[in-house]
């Protein structure tokens, strides 16, 4: 018990000018379970890419066993009984469930003839399933099974490994109760076999479930290390809410609209439930939430890409029936998806045509485009939003993240879009382009626009919007205005409910 | 879209195909047709075109000279201060009683307070008075003091003795320099003393300059931008690295971006 497994002395970390990790020091122990609770972009998962071998550090030490250590890589750290699930499953999809669990250990063999007896592993994976009363198919390929059943896989894969240290990086976010309850007797299991478990999570009722420390994290530092014994709810929301900015985020008070549009009882399986809130002319509506609490499927409802949605959506006090994209486009609502390049850009295209993309028909007349005055209208854009290098031929996948977020706000401000919602604008862009986003935010409410604000940043939130709403497991379950809302408040919403 | 820019997409336009039509720029640019018609009477007094039925005719190529580039410029950057004063024009309130120190950006924001109600002026600009001279819902109070001619404004102790005569809510401040480790200068020290008293008598304060002043420090320092001031409304354009400076500072960084060519 004295001596810890694993510790971290002093590590530093550079990212980036806005983020980095300080001085964390941090001990785990063999047979405890340490939980670590942070906001998004707090550090937990930079901590966890430490530990598991897959960033280095830039200063301090890493000691296992009391020997200091130096992963170069994810193998390094598995050698070293270091294993890590996180919300990224790394099975093999056309193999089948028992093949899957095993696959770590067919390379403990000697020879790379000697062969993998497939039926005793078979014989293993049921009693397995019958120890923790699995109900699944063990010859069912991967490919067939749903989100959580593959992190149960996963967590039987580790449970079987020699692993001496298991990072568990928030793994029950998609858990039901069900197998949550499996997923407590493996870590229980896996405790009395003295394996040291680090698990990182937003709930603060399976931290005091399951847990002996915890830290909390944030903006980089490790604010509070203590034994769970030792420490209350409310301490964990007051700890979570130290916010580090005053308020730096451009906002004005303009004077709001009629509505624009509102939402009533908007039902989407498993995700979203009796959904109601109403968006103003010129307002700024922030909506937060915990990863799976429905904020990212609301935005993508409303664009138009969940069509069996149940409830009504009224746009300038006309029902609409938004199941489709060019739907929601037609009723001016504007999508910035989270991670743009994926859901939102046409990489293979240039600036320019990313820019234009849903604005040619303003360019057309006679069949026929006019290039020289979308060049033109197109370079004011890239220059108002320091879109750069900006050079209009320029491939759209070569440019950074903060700027291609910007593009894509910029296409959807030319097309003269009304309602913007924004989802994670500026999560993992640099500050001067977090910046011009704001900007953009001022400069279309300043017109009469309306922005739906939807971040896990709650000092972005508090910053930027009139009016917040907290969604837990698909309900809104408290609304605050500007002049009431505060972190606490938001934090301790979004966790408890 | 600013009619700066309109004129110079027109000119280009122009340039390129010789002749337009009034209807398809009208879409194209997201304006009304009435809008391109002005613009278009403006290039013809200019002899830049003549105008036709529906649309408009290229002069001869040797009309379009020099002059028009430089004539842009200076556009450019009068359109670069009206778009901060616009912001800074959201932050005034009906009943406030507000300095504006003296300036071009502070000039655009008099020109623009015309629909404000019950507003008190204090300033030291002899052009910003005499621009509010038109709004007669505007009371203004000009300083008193020593006229310096090239800023046409008043300075000194007689001006700084009628200033401390009055509290203002919101001071906005123009600048001429701000250093990257965010030190505040003016181009006289007659104005640093001015801003500096003005500071001690106002409850807010928003600093306003161009993204120039980043480029470049004028001699009299005022103070450090933190401790001045928690609004700073500039250029677009500054550069990423004050702009990072700014926020890591905790200071509200406004830009003036006009982008959005909707104003519904």
């Amino acid at each position: 018990m004295n001596i810890p497994k694993l510790s971290l002395h002093n590590v530093n970390k550079h990212f980036t000018e806005d983020f980095s990790l300080q001085d964390i020091n941090l001990d785990f122990y063999s047979g405890q379970v340490h939980s670590i609770i942070g906001e998004n972009a707090s550090g937990k998962s930079s901590i966890i890419k430490i530990i598991s071998g897959i960033f280095s550090l830039d200063s301090g030490e890493m000691i296992l066993d009391g020997n200091p250590v130096l992963f170069k890589s994810v193998s390094d750290a598995r050698k070293s009984g270091i294993y890590c699930v996180s919300h990224d499953t790394s099975l093999f999809p056309n193999l089948s469930i028992y093949e899957n669990i095993f696959s770590d250990t067919f390379s403990n063999k000697n020879s790379i003839f000697s062969t993998v007896n497939l039926e005793k592993l078979r014989q293993k994976c049921y009693e397995l399933f019958d120890e923790f009363n699995i109900n699944l198919n063990v010859d069912s390929h991967i490919s067939t099974l749903n989100y959580p059943q593959k992190q149960l896989i996963e967590l039987l894969k580790v449970y079987v490994s020699s692993a001496k240290v298991i990072i568990l990086d928030e793994v029950s976010s998609s858990f039901t109760l069900v197998e949550k309850n499996t997923l407590f007797s493996i870590i229980s299991k896996l405790k009395s076999r003295g394996v040291c478990i680090i698990y990182i999570t937003h709930i603060i009722e399976e931290i005091k479930m399951i847990s002996d420390q915890l830290s909390i994290i944030s903006q980089g530092k490790i604010i509070c290390s203590k034994d769970v014994i030792n420490i209350t709810d409310d301490d964990i929301i007051t700890l979570l809410s130290v916010s580090i900015r005053k308020k730096p985020y451009p906002k004005l008070n303009i004077k709001l609209g009629e509505n624009v549009l509102s939402v009533e009882n908007l039902q989407v399986q498993n995700s979203l439930d009796n959904v109601s809130f109403k968006l103003k002319k010129s307002e700024i509506l922030g909506i937060t939430g915990l990863i799976d609490s429905g904020r990212s499927v609301l935005g993508q409802c409303l664009f138009g890409n969940i069509n069996s949605y149940k409830g009504k959506i009224v746009i300038n006090g006309n029902v609409k029936k938004i199941t489709s994209p060019s739907n929601a486009i037609e009723s001016g609502i504007a999508l910035l998806p989270d991670y743009p390049s994926l859901n939102s850009l046409f990489e293979c295209l240039n600036l320019e045509k990313n820019i234009t993309s849903a604005s040619l028909k303003r360019f057309e007349s006679h069949k026929y485009l006019h290039e020289d005055i979308i060049y033109d209208v197109t370079g004011s854009y890239i220059k108002k939003l320091n879109i750069k290098p900006g050079n209009q031929r320029d491939k759209i996948s070569h440019y950074s993240s903060g700027n291609q977020q910007k593009v894509v706000l910029a296409k959807w401000m030319m097309s003269k879009a009304r309602i913007y919602i924004l989802n994670e604008p500026t999560r993992g862009i640099d500050i001067a382009s977090k910046i011009d986003v704001y900007n953009c935010i001022t400069d279309l409410v300043r017109k009469g626009a309306s922005v739906i604000l939807i971040s896990s940043d709650i000092d972005e939130i508090l910053g930027m919007c009139d009016r917040t709403l907290v969604l837990t497991d698909g309900k809104i379950v408290a609304e605050f205005h500007r002049n009431e809302a505060t972190k606490e408040k938001i934090i301790s919403k979004a966790i408890h409910g | 879209m600013f009619a700066i820019e309109r004129i110079k997409i027109i000119k280009n336009y122009l340039i390129e195909n010789k002749q337009l039509e009034v209807n398809i720029l009208s879409k194209m640019l997201n304006v009304s047709e009435v809008t391109i018609r002005r613009d278009l009477e403006k290039l013809e007094r200019e002899g830049f075109i003549t105008r036709t039925h529906g649309g408009a005719i290229l002069n001869s190529e040797d009309t379009i000279s020099n002059e028009d580039i430089s004539e842009n410029t200076n556009y450019e950057e009068a359109t670069d201060y009206n778009d901060i004063a616009d912001i800074a024009i959201e932050m005034i309130n009906d009943d406030d009683v507000i300095m504006l120190s003296n300036g071009i950006i502070n000039l655009s924001i008099a020109k623009k307070l015309t629909n404000k109600n019950n507003l008190t002026v204090v300033t030291n600009d002899i052009l910003i008075a005499t621009e509010l001279t038109n709004h007669q819902i505007v009371k203004v109070i000009l300083l008193g003091g020593v006229i310096d001619h090239s800023t046409k404004s008043v300075f000194g102790t007689i001006t700084i003795d009628n200033l401390n005569l009055f509290y203002v809510n919101k001071l906005f401040i123009e600048v001429n320099g701000i250093s990257s480790n965010l030190d505040v200068t003016v181009s006289s020290i007659n104005m640093a003393s001015l801003i500096q008293a003005s500071i001690k008598n106002s409850n807010e304060r928003i600093v306003l300059c161009s993204s120039e002043a980043f480029k470049k420090n004028s001699f009299y320092k005022i103070g450090k931008l933190s401790e001045i001031t928690d609004k700073i409304i500039t250029s677009s354009n500054i550069d990423d690295n004050s702009k990072t400076e700014i926020f890591n500072n905790n200071i509200q960084l406004f830009t003036s971006i006009n982008a959005f060519e909707d104003h519904l």
